[in-house]
């Protein structure tokens, strides 16, 4: 055997690995390419590991026919070859699992996490286990030859010096071979770590600043797919919570137009009015709603809790209000009317709202009133410095179908008194330390203030109201309206 | 995240594959024939 010219010995071998070449194409595409994306470096690797040992059996069989190679030669070579295959399949698979990669980041169509997780830990474990047991095999087998080998040397100094030169050699030689397998693998296996890094950080940037047009592609089943699919998970979220908020800021933008623009220009009157809602939809209400007869009426209205529904609750109230008052009669009555339009569609929800409707008559400088559960209008007298309120019985509307309200009524003001009609978002804020802004606080920005046009008593109200509470988070919508009465 | 260019600049194509399984083969035959059918 050892005699062998390698020529004779490379002719067998390259017989054999040139059939499994030129069959090897056919038979990938078949075996390999035709299969599912994820799947193919794993068939990929045991293909070439099946082909290597094809080679070497066949090569063996060669041997054995041409050159009656002794069984533990022609287990050698299969040994040898199937070693050798095991770091081409290696080596082949991941070249495999590159081109899946490249494809699906080509593609970007697969996107979702993988059903079945073959994990990369475990199969590093499985690699590393393998490939250390096959360079152990190869080196015990090297030594085991040599030993017996140098047993049969003599005892002749030249002999002894060119055996030693040449086990030095072969064991170079094995060692180089090696390592040179080693390293393709290494380059090989960074590549595609390096591409499914890439991959994910890149999503991952265009996220970071805002771009969420772009999904992970998810390319392999291991621990980068599942990141992969996590972080797609994540964009839809993302992206569907942006088309929540776009959502609600049209909401916003739509309640805003039920608002009024600005205040109506009425003899007599100075109207100022505004809602600042603590989300982007709000449950609070004003309008100025003008009568019959040139008299002015003035609503605020609270729903309670906050948010988009008590901003549907609002508007639905808001229409059945308007609607009244093309009928109005007095302040109860529409209350009335809107009450039980309000308490059938807020039975279901358990939602209700309070109001306060003021009827003004300049002419006749009369103020009628009615209460729905609402705090009480203040009405400040700068002649004597004194405050009134507008208060009254009167239970929240969307409580009871057939509730009953109350007309109340006052005759004459002083030139240049104030009306203020607000929710209670106002005094009920409250600053880091927990305390309420309360009513006083109010009367004393009115009082002091009382001498100014009607948007600057607001403005007052309200700059006050939102430096009082500092840092600490707005808890209820704030609306205030504010009439100076001439 | 990696243009389609770019995949397509890096993705190695079918006879990159067949030279490196060629190669692959060619040293098998060399490492078997010095030593793989003697040990």
């Amino acid at each position: 055997m050892a005699e062998l010219p390698p020529v004779k010995l490379g002719v067998n071998i390259l017989a054999a690995y040139g059939t499994i070449l030129i069959l090897r194409r056919p038979l990938e595409n078949r075996c390999v390419t035709s299969a599912r994306a994820e799947s193919q470096p794993i068939r990929q690797f045991i293909f070439d590991l099946l082909s290597g040992l094809s080679a070497g059996l066949l090569a063996a069989l060669l041997n054995a026919v041409f050159f009656g190679f002794p069984p533990g030669s022609l287990l050698s070579l299969i040994y040898g070859s199937v070693t050798y295959s095991f770091f081409i399949a290696l080596d082949m698979s991941l070249a495999r699992e590159r081109t899946v990669i490249l494809e699906a980041l080509a593609r970007n169509s697969v996107q979702a996490p993988p059903q079945r997780l073959y994990s990369m830990t475990r199969r590093f474990t499985l690699v590393a286990v393998a490939t250390a047991l096959c360079v152990t095999v190869v080196n015990l087998l090297v030594i085991a030859r040599d030993m017996s080998w140098l047993t049969t040397v003599g005892t002749d100094p030249g002999a002894i010096k060119a055996a030693i030169l040449s086990v030095t050699y072969e064991v170079l030689f094995i060692m180089a071979v090696l390592l040179g397998l080693a390293i393709n693998l290494i380059i090989s296996y960074s590549r595609n770590l390096k591409l499914l890094f890439e991959n994910e950080t890149g999503v991952l940037e265009r996220v970071t600043n805002g771009d969420l047009s772009q999904m992970v592609p998810v390319a392999t089943r291991d621990e980068f797919g599942l990141i992969a699919g996590h972080t797609n998970t994540m964009i839809e979220g993302l992206r569907h919570r942006i088309e929540l908020i776009t959502a609600l800021q049209l909401a916003e933008e739509v309640q805003r137009t039920l608002l009024p623009a600005a205040p109506p220009k009425v003899p007599g009157l100075d109207l100022s009015g505004t809602s600042i809602y603590c989300n982007e939809t709000g449950g609070d209400y004003y309008d100025y709603i003008l009568l019959p007869e040139g008299r002015m009426g003035i609503v605020v209205a609270d729903v309670s809790g906050h948010g988009i529904d008590a901003a549907l609750f609002m508007a639905s109230a808001r229409a059945f209000l308007l609607s009244g008052a093309e009928r109005y009669q007095s302040p109860a009555r529409l209350a009335g009317d809107v009450n039980r339009c309000v308490t059938r569609d807020g039975d279901p929800t358990g939602r209700f709202m309070s109001m306060f409707f003021l009827e003004i008559d300049s002419t006749a400088k009369t103020l009628r009133w009615v209460r729905a559960g609402h705090e009480p209008a203040l009405v400040y007298s700068p002649g004597s410095a004194n405050f009134q309120q507008l208060g009254g019985d009167g239970i929240a509307m969307g409580v009871l179908k057939n509730a009953e309200y109350k007309d109340y009524y006052r005759q004459g003001w002083e030139p240049g008194s104030v009306v203020v009609v607000g929710t209670d978002g106002i005094t009920e804020t409250r600053n880091a330390a927990g305390e309420f802004f309360g009513a006083e606080r109010v009367r004393h920005i009115v009082s002091t203030n009382a001498s100014r046009p009607a948007a600057d008593i607001q403005t007052a109200v309200i700059d006050a109201v939102q430096r009082f509470r500092g840092e600490a988070p707005q808890e209820d919508d704030v609306t205030l309206v504010v009439v100076k009465l001439m | 995240m990696l243009s389609i260019r770019a995949c397509r600049k890096l993705e190695p194509d079918a006879k990159a594959v067949v030279m490196r399984i060629t190669i692959h083969y060619v040293l098998a035959v060399v490492i078997l024939t010095v030593y793989g059918g003697q040990v």
